[in-house]
Order: C-alpha cells, then sequence, then structure tokens
C-alpha cells in the first residue's frame, strides 16, 4: 500500500511540477492537469485500489500529454494495475524517471512472473496460472471466488465492479517479485496470498510441504480488497485482517472462526500477556516476527470482529466500514458503531479472548503448544512429536517402523497401542493406523479411526483421501466426493484426490466433470500431462 | 556244359580281362591326376609361404584321391567283372535282348543237370537256346561291348594335369619348386644313420660372462647339450671313420626351421652355404679335423633343438649322418621377490613408519632391487634398495615413511619390490612380489562397520517382533500347531539373544567400536533373555500338556499371554533404545566425516599457500594431484553421508540437519573450480574459491554440530532421573546402615543376656549333649533296618542331631534350640514310618526291601531315640528364653521404633523399585536382575521389621537387616559395573548412567554382572584367625531359612574346621 505514495513522493521529488498545492480538489481534471497533480492523484487512487477512478484521470492525461512524463508513469504504473506488463514496462521506461518506488522492477519481475502462463478468463475472474498442473486449481477457486463475491455482496452490499484477476505464483521467490515482500518476511510470516495491485497473488499449494487451505486463503485475500475499496482503503490493519479472517469461510457457509491451535495460542497469549499489540501488527501482519506471532494476530484480530458482531450485530461491519470511508478514524468509527468507548471494547474483547470456549481439541494444541514451547523439545520438528505420550511416540515409532518394512499387520498392533493412549486427536497417527488397518484387512477398525481423527482433526487431507478410499470401496460415491473435495481444499495436488473425485462424479452422474478429473488426474500423474 | 557254352565262357572271359584292365587303367589316370593337383596346390601354397599345416593336407588330399581310385575301381569291378553274369550284363549293356539271352543261357547251363533230372525243361529246347547264344556272342566284338573310353579319359587326365603341374613349375620362378621340396622335404630326406658315427664327445661349456660361472669340460658324453642361453659349447670328438670334411648340421625345434636356431662361431674353414631352400632353419658348422679322424668345433646355444654330425666326401656332399643329439637351453629365469612382512593389507596411522621385509632370489643374480610405491591418484615411484650387488638372494628392510604422503583417512597407498636379474644375452628381467596395501586406519569406516553389525541385529530385533505380533495376533497360542511357531519365535528369541552377546564381545574388542552399543546390545539381550526363559518356562508345560492330548488350564495360558507380553515388552523397549543410540552414533559420524572433509580442505589451503609462495611446476602438478584425491574423498563422503543419513528417526535428526548435508553437494563443484583456476595459473582465484569453499564447509559443519546431537537431549532427562535415583538409592542404603548399627547395640546387650544364662546352665547343657549323642546313635543303628520310604526321614534325623549335638558342644543356645525343633519331629516320623513298615515287612519283605527283623531293630532303636529327642527340646526351650523376657523395656520400646524404621525403608525401597521399573521401561540400561535384587532386599527388610516388632529378636532383626544390605550393595555394585562397561573412551558415557565413578571397563557376559575381587589366601593363612572363626559363628547363629540351615551348618563348620 505504500508503495504508490513513495512514488508520488519519488515522483514529487523528480518532477517539481508536481507538488501538491494545499486546498485542491479532486474533479476538475483540467485544472489538475494544469497544475500538476494528475500523475499524483493517479498513484494516490492506485494505492486505495481505486483503478476506475484512476484510470479516469489517467487515460486522458495521457492521450493530451503523450510525451509527459508523468502521464507516461501514471499510465505505466495504472498498467501494471491492469496486468497489462508489457504497456507497463514500455511506459514506465520511456519515462525516464528510472525507477520511481520500484515500479518498474516490479512491472518486468510481473511480465517475467507471468510470461507463458496460462489464463483462464471467467465472468468474473480471471486466473493467470503458470503451465502444468497448477490448472488443477482454477475450477474451484473461481467457484469459490464466486460464492465469496456474493457472500460477501449479501454482508456488505457492495463488492467492487469488474472482474478480479488471480495471479498464481509457483514459489516464494515469485511471490516475493509480485508483492514486493521480502522472502524473509514471506517465509518468516508464513504469507501465501496477498491482495495488493488490484490483483490476488496465490501461491500455488505444491510451494508447501503439505499445502495448506488455498480455497479459504484466496477468499480471504479477495474479502481484503473488497474491504479496501468499500473503507477507501482508510481501516487499519487489525480490523482489516480480522474482518478478512471473519468472512473468509463465508464462500463455504462459513464455520468456526478459529482452528483449535489457533484459540488454545490465543488463550495462552492472553494469559501470559504475550498478545500482538494492534500497533505491531501495522503495517503488516505479514512483518511480524514469526508464523507463530502471525497466526496469534490473526486469531486475536478475528475474535475482536466476533466481539464487535456479538455487540452490535452483523450489519455493524458496514457501519463501520462506511464510518471510515467518510474518513472517521478506527476507534471512533468501532465506539460509533457500537455506541460504546472504544477502550470498553477493548477490555470487553481482552476478557472473551481468555473467556471464549476452546473448540473441540483446544485444550490439546495448548498442551500442545508449551509442549513445543519446552526447549527439551523445541528443537526439533516431527509430526510424530505432537505425541505427548512417550510411551505412545514409542509405539507409534514402532508401527512406523513395521510400515516401512510392509509388516502391516504388526504395524497395526503397534500404532493401536499408540492410539489408545492418545486417542483420535493426533492426525498422522490415526491416519497411519487406519492406512494399517486398511492393508491387513481390518476396514472397519480403519473407518473408525478416521472418523474419529476427522472430527479432531477436519483439515488434515490425508485422513479424508483414505476415508474416501475406505467409501469407494462400498461405492457411497457421495460421501466419496464429499471427503476428496474437503482434502482438495489443502492438498490439491494429490492424484488420488482426483482419481477419486473422477470415479465418484462419474458415478453420481456428472460425466462433464469426471472428464475434467480425469484429466486432472493424467496432469497429475508422475509421467506429466498427456498430449 | 554243352560246347556251345563254352564258347559264351571264352567270350565273356575275354570281356572280363578287358573290362579289368580299362578299369585299372582309369583309376590309375584319374586317381594319379587328382593327386598331381592336390600336391600342385598343397606345393603352391607352400612356396607361398603357407603354414606347415598345409603339406599334410596336401599329402593327405592326394592320398585320399588315390585310395578314392583304387576304391571307385574295385567297386566298379565288382560290378562288371566279377563273375560269368556281370561280364555277361557287362558285354549286353548295349543290347538288352543279348544280354538277357548271356544271362539265362549261363544260367540254364549251371542247371542243365537238375533240369534234366527233374524234366522241368525240354533239354533240348535249352541246349537250343545256349546255341542260339553261343551264336550270337561269337559275333560280339569286344572292342565296341566293353568300350576303353573311360581309360582314356583318365589317361588324359593325367597327362593335364602333369601339363599344368609343369607349366606352373615352369612360372613360377622357383617358388614352387620350393613348394614342393617343402612338400616332400621329409620324405625325401635321407634317413639319418640311427648309429652314431663318432665317438664320445668332449664338450666345454663356456657361459655368458654375466653369470659368472667357470667353464666346464663333460667327457665321454653322448653330445647332448643342456646349457643356459648364450653358451659357447666346444665339441671334441673322433670319427669313426676317415673322413675328409665334417660338420655339424644345428637344428632348431619350432615350425620348420624357418627361423635360425643356433648361430656358429666361425668355423676353422669356411663352412659350406646352406643347401638353397631345402633347409630351411637348418645351418652347418664346419668341423676342423685331425689327423683324418679327430674333429673340434664350437657352437654358441641361443634355442633348443639338435645337431649332428656330417661327414661329407671331398666333393662336399653328404657321406654319412650321425642320428640328432639334443640341445636344451637351459632357462634363465625372473627374480622371485616376496615381502615377508607386513602383510598384504595394514591399517596405520597417518604418521606411521612402516617397516617392509624383503626377499630377493634370482637362479644367476640380483642386479637391482627397488621398491615401488604408487600414492593414491598418483604415478609410480621407484626407490632403489641395491644396485649392482649381484648375488643370487638377497633380502632385507626398508622403512616406508607414510608422513610425507600426507594421506587421509581410509586412503590406500599400494606398494611393491621389484627385483632386476643381470641378463646380458635377453635382457634383463624383472620379477616382482604381489602388491602389498597400507591403509591410513579410518576410525569412520571402523565404526561404520561396526555399526553395520549393530544395525543388522536391530532389523533383526525389528522383524522378530513383528513376527511375533503377527503370530501372536493370530489366535491364541493353545493348540499343537501354534505352539510350535511360539516355540520357533523362541528358538529365534533365543538365537538373536545370543548373538546379540556375541557382538557385544566383538565390538568390546574392536577399539574404534563406540562402547555404548557394546553395553546397549549386552544390556538388550540380557533384557530379552529373561524375558525369553520365561516364555520358555511357561511354554514348557503347556507344550507337555498339548503332547498328552490334555487341554492345559487357563491360568496357565494366562500366564503364557502374560509372558509374552513381557518379551513384546522387552523387545519394544529394546529396539526404541538401539535406534536411539544408533541414530546418535550415526549423527555423530556424519559430523566426523564433515570435519574430516574440512580438515582435507585446510590442509589443501597450506599446499596452495606454498605454491603462491614458490610456484613450480612440481608443486603444480602435486595441488592437482591432491585437489583430485580431495574431489574423489568428497565424492565417497557425500555418499557416505547420504548413506548414514537415510532411515534416520526424524525425532533425532532434524530436517534442519540433512538440509546442512545437501550443501555439502556444491563441494565439488568448488573444487572443480580451485582446479580450474590452478589450471590456469590464477593462484588468487582458487584461494577465492577455496575460502568460498570453506565457508560453506564451516557452516555445514557447524550446522550439523548444532542439530546432529538431538538424541542427547532424551539421554540428558534421562540422566536426570538416574541421578536423583543414585541419591534416593544412596540415601536409603545409608539409613539402613544406620539401623543396623542401632539394632546391633541392643543385640550385643541380647547376647550377653543369653550368654549368662548359658554360663547358668552348663550341667544341663552338658546332660543334653550326652543325651544328643545317644539319641543320634540309636539313629544310626537303625539305619541297616531303615526302608525305602523312610531314608528322608532317616537322613533328616541324623542330620538335624549331629547339628544339635555340635550346637549343644558349642554352647549355642539359639542354635541348638532351633535344631531341636528340627530334629524332634524328624525322629518322629522316623520312628512312626518305621513301625508302620515292621507289620509290611513280616506280610512281604519285598514291601520294605528289608528284611523284617531287621526292621524292628531299626524300629526299636528309632523308638529309643525320640524320647531323648524331645526331652532335649523340651529342655532346651525352657532354658532358652524369649528375647522379651531377657531385654528390658527400654530396649523393647527402641526394637519398636526400629521396626518402623526398618518399615519406612522397606516403603522407600519399595519406590526405588518402582522408579527402576519406570526407568527400564525407557531404556534397558539396568542388569536383567536388577528388579530381583532390589526385591530380595525389600524381603529381608520386611522381615527385619517382623523380627524387630513382634518377635522383639535383636539376633535374627539384624541378621535379616544384614541380608537386606548385602543385596542393596549388590545391586549397587551391579549397577556400577554396567555403568563402567558403558563408558567409552572418549565416547562419553552414551547413555545416562550416573554410577560409575572411574575406572575401565571390565569384560564380563553381561549375565552375572558382580564381579567383586576374591582375595586369595596366602600360604599363612593355613590357621583360621580367632577373629574370623567369631564372626562365623555369630553369623551361624543368624536365621537360616529352613531348607537350608542343613547345607548352611555343614559349611560354616567345613570354613571352622
Amino acid at each position: 500500500m505504500i508503495a504508490p505514495l513513495v512514488a508520488a513522493a519519488v515522483l514529487a521529488a523528480t518532477v517539481p511540477d508536481l507538488q501538491v498545492p494545499r486546498g485542491t480538489s479532486v474533479g476538475d481534471a483540467k485544472a489538475r492537469d494544469e497544475a500538476g497533480l494528475g500523475p499524483l492523484q493517479v498513484l494516490k487512487l492506485l494505492a486505495d485500489e481505486d483503478v476506475s477512478g484512476a484510470r479516469s484521470i489517467a487515460e486522458p492525461l495521457l492521450a493530451r500529454n503523450p510525451s509527459d512524463h508523468g502521464a507516461r508513469l501514471a499510465v505505466g504504473v495504472l498498467r501494471i494495475y491492469e496486468q497489462r506488463y508489457d504497456e507497463a514496462v514500455r511506459l514506465l521506461e520511456s519515462s525516464e524517471l528510472g525507477d520511481p518506488a520500484g515500479y518498474l522492477t516490479l512491472a518486468r519481475a510481473a511480465q517475467g512472473v507471468t510470461k507463458g502462463h496460462e489464463r483462464y478468463e471467467g465472468e468474473r475472474v480471471t486466473v493467470s496460472y503458470p503451465k502444468g498442473k497448477d490448472e488443477v486449481l482454477v475450477p474451484y477457486l473461481v467457484e469459490a471466488l464466486e460464492k465469496q463475491r456474493a457472500a460477501l455482496e449479501r454482508a456488505l452490499g457492495a463488492v467492487p465492479p469488474g472482474k478480479l484477476v488471480v495471479e498464481i505464483v509457483n514459489d516464494v521467490k515469485e511471490l516475493s517479485q509480485l508483492t514486493t515482500l521480502g522472502e524473509s518476511e514471506i517465509r518468516t510470516s508464513g504469507t501465501v496470498a496477498v491482495c495488493k495491485f488490484n490483483k490476488l497473488i496465490l501461491l500455488s499449494p505444491k510451494a508447501l510441504l503439505k499445502g495448506y487451505e488455498w480455497l479459504d486463503t484466496a477468499a480471504h485475500e479477495y474479502t481484503h480488497l473488497v474491504l479496501t475499496w468499500k473503507s477507501r482503503n482508510q481501516a487499519p490493519i487489525w480490523l482489516q485482517e480480522g474482518l478478512a479472517k471473519w468472512f473468509e469461510q463465508d464462500w463455504r457457509g462459513g464455520g468456526e472462526p478459529l482452528s483449535p491451535v489457533s484459540a488454545a495460542m490465543v488463550r495462552d497469549a492472553a494469559r501470559k500477556g504475550t498478545l500482538v499489540t494492534f500497533e505491531e501488527m501495522h503495517p503488516s501482519i505479514a512483518k511480524l516476527p514469526s508464523q507463530e506471532r502471525a497466526s496469534l494476530a490473526y486469531a486475536e484480530v478475528v475474535l475482536a470482529v466476533e466481539r464487535m458482531v456479538a455487540q452490535g450485530g452483523p450489519p455493524v461491519i458496514g457501519t463501520v466500514l462506511d464510518l471510515l470511508a467518510a474518513g472517521k478514524d478506527a476507534r471512533g468509527a468501532v465506539a460509533t458503531a457500537l455506541r460504546i468507548p472504544f477502550d470498553r471494547f477493548l477490555e470487553d474483547w481482552k476478557r472473551h479472548m481468555v473467556e471464549r470456549p476452546l473448540p473441540r481439541g483446544g485444550e490439546h494444541e495448548l498442551r500442545k503448544l508449551r509442549f513445543r514451547d519446552d526447549p527439551k523439545h523445541g528443537g526439533t520438528w516431527s509430526e510424530w512429536a505432537e505425541i505427548q505420550d512417550e510411551k505412545a511416540r514409542g509405539y507409534a515409532r514402532l508401527g512406523d517402523m513395521m510400515r516401512a518394512r510392509g509388516r502391516w499387520a504388526a504395524a497395526r498392533i503397534e500404532l493401536g497401542k499408540a492410539y489408545e493412549r492418545v486417542g483420535a486427536r493426533i492426525p498422522i497417527l490415526s491416519d497411519q493406523l487406519a492406512l494399517a488397518a486398511l492393508q491387513s484387512g481390518q476396514e472397519q477398525l480403519a473407518e473408525k479411526v478416521l472418523v474419529d481423527a476427522i472430527g479432531w482433526n477436519p483439515e488434515y487431507p490425508a485422513l479424508h483421501v483414505h476415508l474416501a478410499r475406505l467409501l469407494a470401496r462400498r461405492e457411497d460415491w457421495a460421501r466419496v466426493q464429499e471427503h476428496l473435495l474437503l482434502a482438495n481444499r489443502r492438498d490439491p495436488f494429490d492424484p488420488e484426490i482426483h482419481g477419486g473425485l473422477a470415479r465418484a462424479l462419474k458415478a453420481l452422474g456428472d460425466p462433464q466433470g469426471a472428464s475434467r478429473e480425469e484429466r486432472f488426474l493424467r496432469i497429475l500423474l508422475p509421467e506429466g500431462p498427456h498430449p | 556244359m554243352s560246347v556251345a557254352y563254352g564258347e559264351i565262357a571264352r567270350v565273356l572271359g575275354g570281356a572280363r580281362r578287358r573290362q579289368v584292365w580299362i578299369v585299372l587303367l582309369a583309376a590309375a589316370g584319374f586317381g594319379a591326376a587328382a593327386a598331381v593337383v592336390c600336391l600342385l596346390l598343397g606345393a603352391a601354397a607352400l612356396g607361398a609361404g603357407a603354414r606347415g599345416w598345409v603339406r599334410g593336407v596336401a599329402l593327405g588330399g592326394a592320398a585320399l584321391a588315390a585310395s578314392a581310385a583304387a576304391g571307385w575301381a574295385a567297386l566298379r569291378l565288382l560290378r562288371t567283372a566279377w563273375s560269368d553274369e556281370a561280364a555277361a550284363r557287362t558285354v549286353g549293356a548295349g543290347e538288352p535282348a543279348l544280354r538277357s539271352a548271356l544271362v539265362s543261357s549261363i544260367e540254364l547251363s549251371r542247371e542243365r543237370a537238375d533240369v534234366q533230372a527233374s524234366g522241368r525243361f525240354s533239354v533240348a529246347l535249352l541246349d537250343a537256346h545256349v546255341a542260339w547264344t553261343a551264336e550270337r556272342a561269337r559275333q560280339v566284338r569286344l572292342d565296341q561291348a566293353v568300350p576303353a573310353r573311360i581309360a582314356r579319359r583318365g589317361g588324359v587326365a593325367l597327362l593335364a594335369a602333369l601339363a599344368v603341374a609343369g607349366l606352373a613349375a615352369l612360372g613360377s620362378g622357383g617358388a614352387l619348386g620350393k613348394g614342393f621340396s617343402r612338400l616332400l622335404a621329409r620324405a625325401a630326406a635321407a634317413a639319418p644313420s640311427a648309429d652314431p658315427i663318432t665317438g664320445d664327445i668332449e664338450l666345454t661349456l663356456r657361459y655368458p660372462a654375466y653369470m659368472r660361472r667357470e667353464p666346464r669340460t663333460l667327457s665321454g658324453t653322448g653330445g647332448e647339450i643342456r646349457a643356459p642361453k648364450g653358451t659357447e659349447v666346444e665339441l671334441r670328438t673322433r670319427a669313426d671313420r676317415k673322413v675328409d670334411q665334417a660338420e655339424v648340421e644345428v637344428t632348431a625345434e619350432g615350425d620348420g626351421g624357418a627361423r635360425p636356431s643356433s648361430s656358429l662361431t666361425p668355423s676353422p674353414r669356411p663352412s659350406p652355404p646352406a643347401s638353397a631352400g631345402g633347409e630351411g632353419g637348418r645351418r652347418h658348422l664346419a668341423l676342423s679335423v685331425k689327423d683324418g679322424r679327430d674333429l673340434a668345433g664350437k657352437l654358441l646355444v641361443e634355442d633348443a633343438g639338435s645337431y649332428r654330425f656330417r661327414f661329407l666326401d671331398r666333393r662336399g656332399r653328404a657321406a654319412a649322418e650321425g642320428p640328432p643329439i639334443p640341445i636344451a637351453v637351459e632357462p634363465d629365469l625372473a627374480p622371485e621377490v616376496r615381502i615377508v612382512s607386513p602383510e598384504r593389507e595394514v591399517e596405520v596411522d597417518p604418521a606411521a613408519v612402516v617397516r617392509i621385509e624383503w626377499q630377493a632370489e634370482d637362479d644367476v643374480g640380483l642386479a637391482e632391487v627397488a621398491l615401488v610405491v604408487t600414492p593414491p591418484g598418483g604415478e609410480e615411484r621407484r626407490r632403489v634398495l641395491r644396485a649392482g650387488a649381484d648375488v643370487r638372494r638377497d633380502g632385507g628392510t626398508v622403512d616406508l615413511d607414510l608422513a610425507p604422503e600426507r594421506l587421509g583417512e581410509g586412503e590406500v597407498l599400494s606398494y611393491r619390490i621389484e627385483a632386476k636379474d643381470g641378463d646380458a644375452i635377453s635382457g634383463p628381467k624383472t620379477g616382482a612380489s604381489d602388491t602389498h596395501r597400507v591403509k591410513i586406519y579410518s576410525e569412520a569406516e571402523h565404526r561404520r562397520q561396526v555399526l553395520e553389525k549393530a544395525k543388522q541385529l536391530f532389523d533383526e530385533l525389528v522383524a522378530l517382533l513383528a513376527d511375533r505380533l503377527e503370530t501372536l495376533a493370530a489366535g491364541p497360542v493353545s493348540t499343537p500347531d501354534r505352539l510350535a511357531l511360539a516355540v520357533q519365535l523362541d528358538a529365534r528369541t533365543r538365537q538373536l539373544h545370543e548373538r546379540m552377546r556375541e557382538v557385544a564381545r566383538e565390538l568390546r574388542r574392536d577399539r574404534s567400536a563406540p562402547r555404548p552399543v557394546a553395553s546397549a546390545l549386552d544390556n538388550v539381550a540380557g533384557s530379552l533373555r529373561l524375558a525369553e526363559q520365561r516364555v520358555s518356562g511357561v511354554r514348557a508345560p503347556i507344550a507337555q500338556l498339548l503332547r498328552i492330548r490334555s487341554q492345559p488350564d487357563a491360568n496357565l495360558l494366562g500366564n503364557m499371554a502374560a509372558a509374552d507380553g513381557q518379551l513384546d515388552a522387552e523387545l519394544e523397549k529394546g529396539i526404541l533404545y538401539l535406534e536411539q543410540l544408533l541414530d546418535k552414533q550415526r549423527a555423530e559420524d556424519l559430523v566426523r566425516l564433515a570435519k574430516d572433509l574440512s580438515k582435507r580442505r585446510a590442509e589443501l589451503g597450506d599446499l596452495l599457500q606454498k605454491y603462491r609462495a614458490a610456484p613450480s611446476e612440481a608443486a603444480k602438478k602435486e595441488l592437482l594431484a591432491r585437489i583430485s584425491r580431495m574431489k574423489d574423498r568428497v565424492k565417497e563422503l557425500l555418499a557416505r553421508m547420504s548413506e548414514t543419513a537415510k532411515g534416520f528417526n526424524d525425532e533425532h535428526m532434524n530436517a534442519e540437519a540433512l538440509a546442512e548435508m545437501q550443501k555439502a553437494k556444491n563441494l565439488g563443484g568448488g573444487l572443480d573450480e580451485v582446479e580450474q583456476k590452478l589450471a590456469q595459473g590464477d593462484v588468487e582465484g582458487a584461494m577465492r574459491a577455496l575460502d568460498q569453499m570453506a565457508s560453506t564447509l564451516d557452516k555445514m559443519l557447524a550446522g550439523m554440530q548444532r542439530t546432529a546431537g538431538l538424541p542427547d537431549e532424551k539421554a540428558r532427562a534421562l540422566m536426570k532421573e538416574m541421578l536423583a535415583f543414585k541419591d534416593k538409592l544412596d540415601q536409603v542404603k545409608g539409613e539402613q546402615e544406620q539401623t543396623a548399627k542401632d539394632t546391633d547395640a541392643i543385640r550385643k546387650k541380647y547376647q550377653q543376656q543369653v550368654a549368662e544364662r548359658s554360663k547358668k546352665a552348663e550341667q544341663k547343657l552338658k546332660d543334653l549333649q550326652r543325651l544328643a549323642g545317644e539319641a543320634k546313635r540309636d539313629v544310626d543303628q537303625a539305619q541297616p533296618g531303615v526302608s525305602y520310604r523312610a531314608e528322608p526321614e532317616l537322613d533328616q534325623s541324623r542330620e538335624a542331631l549331629s547339628d544339635l549335638e555340635r550346637a549343644l558342644g558349642m554352647r549355642e543356645l539359639q542354635a541348638a534350640f532351633e535344631t531341636s525343633l528340627r530334629a524332634a519331629p524328624a525322629v518322629e516320623r522316623l520312628a512312626r514310618f518305621l513301625e508302620e513298615d515292621v507289620p509290611l515287612a513280616e506280610q512281604n519283605p519285598a514291601y520294605t526291601r528289608r528284611e523284617p527283623q531287621l526292621v524292628r531293630e531299626a524300629q526299636r532303636h528309632a523308638r529309643d531315640a525320640v524320647p531323648k529327642v524331645r526331652e532335649i527340646r523340651d529342655e532346651l526351650g525352657r532354658l532358652f528364653p524369649d528375647p522379651r523376657q531377657l531385654l528390658g523395656e527400654g530396649d523393647q520400646k527402641k526394637l519398636d521404633q526400629l521396626s518402623q524404621r526398618q518399615r519406612e525403608l522397606e516403603r522407600q525401597a519399595g519406590e526405588l523399585q518402582q522408579k527402576l521399573s519406570e526407568l527400564a521401561q525407557q531404556a534397558p540400561v539396568f542388569p536383567p536382575n536388577a528388579q530381583g535384587q532390589l526385591a530380595e532386599s525389600r524381603g529381608h527388610m520386611n522381615q527385619a521389621a517382623g523380627q524387630l516388632g513382634q518377635a522383639k529378636n535383636p539376633q535374627r532383626g539384624h541378621g535379616e537387616q544384614q541380608l537386606a544390605l548385602d543385596a542393596l550393595s549388590r545391586f549397587q555394585k551391579g549397577l556400577e559395573d554396567a555403568a563402567r562397561k558403558g563408558q567409552g573412551q572418549g565416547d562419553g558415557p552414551g547413555f545416562p548412567f550416573p554410577f560409575a565413578d572411574s575406572g575401565g571397563e571390565r569384560e564380563g557376559d553381561g549375565g552375572d554382572f558382580n564381579h567383586e575381587k576374591v582375595k586369595i589366601p596366602g600360604a599363612e593363612a593355613h590357621k583360621v584367625p580367632e577373629e574370623f572363626r567369631r564372626d562365623l559363628l555369630e553369623a551361624m547363629k543368624q536365621g537360616t531359612p529352613e531348607r537350608y540351615r542343613g547345607d548352611v551348618q555343614r559349611y560354616y563348620e567345613e570354613l571352622v574346621k
């Protein structure tokens, strides 16, 4: 968000004519033009993600003064927001203003990253993605974003007009190039998507070892775009993130806003007094020093919104955003909307964080947190390390050894011993036990274990995939589809998911869908896409 | 026979003769022509230089042609001229009617007599037919009927062949002639005389100068020469006749003598030229002839072959030839060299000096001996050890200093000893020893091998557990088939723990083997052994029951299942523990590997610095060689690292450490750059590249060191708990000692009281002792009639009465009273059994295996003994006081307190036992019988508390306390021993064991872990010291379990004696 302003400052310093005189109003193009304010205004509007507004100024400006450096710069930056990178590079280079605020670098990077991208043009969503297996993301992404758009329109009354552009990038390096965030910042904060420059930049789940909730994330980032537009970019970061988090699951009908781990984390921090302050969250949660702090910040702000909605009802959000757009600051907007002093709201919120009942699994996660904070165990990360009970961990390890040697019955027995001690809370244990049970012909046990484990860990894709595998044997295709879609929300590149979906859709009478999934399966198989 | 038939026979006879000639001539013509062709072809080939086998083929072909012709002729004659019928068919070949008439005439004429006798045909008609045929035969012209065309053709063929041969001979310019001469040489050569044409031959051998051998003269020989190549042989002999000229013809062995065999020395007269083209490798040496018969000459031995004497006439033609006389060449062999020591491959330290002992030998003489060294990746270097010594045998030692080679761990330098002889004739020959290898000792490699062994055992453990789990999960082990499976698994378990102990012993002998691994294997094996023995123990009775088709009861099966569960638990524990330990070792190995790499890089840096200071082509060459070696090393290390990192439990080696290892892959590229820059002469660039590599290496090493030691974290936690356990144990033991000390004070008071009482009852005791003697004699006298079933009672009675008599003699009231309590029932039982046996014996002696009389006697003696023993018991009961009567109230109160303390200690020991069990669950670091010892100690503590509390018996209470302390001490000692075993040499303890104070490790089999030193008494100690006797007596007074009392008593008696 800061880049356009920096550019403006750079621009102002570079082009003396562009000093902004006090009291100049927006609206008189000619006057602006004469005062040399046009380009600056364009950049300002772009900073607020008001691309149409910027366009209405910039295009005539360049038409009138095609050789004007400022006009070229303004339109060049506009072209970045329009994803017309070739033109952006050409205009920015010809502006002869160097690389103000890094826009030229950004344009060139975007040009390079998106070179060779495939493009999907939907009615309301355009997706630009690298050739290859990222194609499997497109239909799900488009569907999720369209649903989110409808949900936000219902909740907030309006969404930005025009198409949403999504650019999928291969890796952290590309994400860094397109977002201007540093690579280390991205890695530290665990940033996987950014809504910026009038588009949604999404890191492909293939860049992460175990994928991530990519559809929720896309919905989250799109919500940012809507909020920025709706509040005229006046919402502080805590409110932005809180609201985005609050709305991110609306595309799939909503749900618990906090995961067990986040709920546990926030309660722990509230008790210890190690919460992330609103000031620390500025300018971006992505700039917090660790993934844990970033997760904590998200949990805090969503609870702030939850508290706000609890106090003022769902319409309060629209009210706050309107007040912000009208120029009121966040404290005032919240206080006005809730009709209580802001400090009182803060106190209520902090109490809420401590007192809010933990979702299922929260107690366990809290213990896990402590376990990981323990220096004795903090050095190593292993999924098995989630098992706190040493004996159970030993059995699990033995089971793992048996599994590695293809001794499925023995693996089932050992993993079963571990499972008896810790129950279904540890997803990897449950998953491995279920797998061993399946392999050694104990389907009933496998199903029981998987169902219980999904209750505790609904986001763990392997559990869904293995349950779907089992259900497919019984030809319970509706449930197969349900579980595979849940798995796909986190691990979309597992060929088994798409293979299973193809079979399920065929059985459920959706030959088109089945055909698409079969194609995805071919794309994802190790030998690569078929001609 | 009729006249007509005679006419026919005449014609046929003429035809037969004609046919014979024609066939023979034809065969001769064609056969000879074919033979000529074969010979011509053979000669042509030989003339063109073909090998000798062509001769055989050509001659064979000619012979075959001749044979074929002869064969054809024979067959032909058989078919056309052998009999009258055949001749008839030949004559009538062109006229079938005539042929038929001739044949039928011959046959009918032969059967005429029979026809006439039988009257089958008309004889007249027969004669008429013959006459008619004879008439026809007379008209036959034999030159037409038997044509000579084929004979003519044979002749033409022969002529043609000869013509071709002649033309070829003319056209070949002598080559064909030479070919013919090679083809027919042997056949044509004049057969040498089988008999010698000379007398005895005197040979004087003058050896080549390099051999330094004296000339040797052999007289009266048959002329056979056996000498080394290059030897000059002087021949002297006498011809058997007067000769004008004589010579020696020398023939080499080989392919017909194409190559000259021996060179001749200049003869006294010019040697006649070798016969042109006919004699190949034969050479002629003219001999000097003196007085018409004395012959002399010289030849030089070069190759094996033969020679013969030839006498020539005045015109130089051979007049006589002697038989060939063999020439054998004595070979001059290459030297033989061997390295006596060290072994073919030795492992040494990098700075070692290897002493090489060598021996070399040559049949003639050694000219040079050298050591040839090949460093890894380098070129051979020769170092001459001896030169010009010219001895036949030599030997010595040479020191091979490895320090300048700068070899790294695991690198191999090869060497051999080479020796040359001084052969000036054929050129020096070289012999070499086997190539030996010096390998730089690599601890990492040894460790790896050791760990590989441990890993194999680990894998077997996992497989065994898997098999057990799967087998036992398949159903209860309660049928013979299922039980057999379980028994097989038990056998595998047994073999495995035995092998683990064996490997542990091996590891202890290997200096590089990590001690903790050996100890861990021992510990795991020990635990497994106990568990396996338990399982086998329960399994045996079940097997027995199943064998007799009886169903084992549920309790027994339950016990077996529980024992199986325990064995599985031990396996699980052992596997997890070993995995952790092996991972730790492997992690350490990874760090070692990285360190080794880093060290090598530093050495390379030094070399580069030196090169920069003083560049030279040699230094550059060495540098490049070192880089090449280092690249190999990097590759090897990377492979090892990758191999080592496989299969890590990610709890023990985190992803960060593994990622650090990945960085090592860039090292090869770094070295390439260094090499490239150096080759370009860019020393600065090479240094920079090396620095870059150093930085990568340092980071990698630091990262790995930081993360590779993760298994230690677990060990540290366990160590903390173990230390707490040790402190608690020390505390319990200290308190037990104090309690025993306090008890001892009261015990002494009690003993004093008892002693005073004994003094007062001296006379009574004497009487009782006498009575005991009498009772014993009674029992002894009963012995001959004691029946089989009463024998145990007799033994017990005799033993108890002996003890009783002895205790009374020693005035040990307590012991005497206790013994009397044991003796009385035994004697009573004996008397009762014998009383029952008397009527049985009287009924049938076989029932008792004793005569009734003897049984009656025995019963009487036993019966006599009963009142005596009872009296002793009762009297002693009266004399021996209850401790409560002897001790004051204060002391009894103290005993109550001590009893409470003792109970508290027993509780604490129980806690220790519980903790021990928990710790043992985490790691099998305790000796297998540790639990048992703690339990034993607790048992004695409990007993002591009872004795001190209710019984108020300080004597026995103290005894139990001492036993408790003894068990505690043994437990503690066992732990210390186990800890010492676990201590390595610089490896650290490996697993937590805080008991050992110091000292090295002691060898042991892991089962019997208490190795308390035993003092062997000297010769002066033949007399038992008084103090010792007292102690023993005191000890004897302490309580002994009922069933061991007799043994203990005898033991103490023996000691006192």
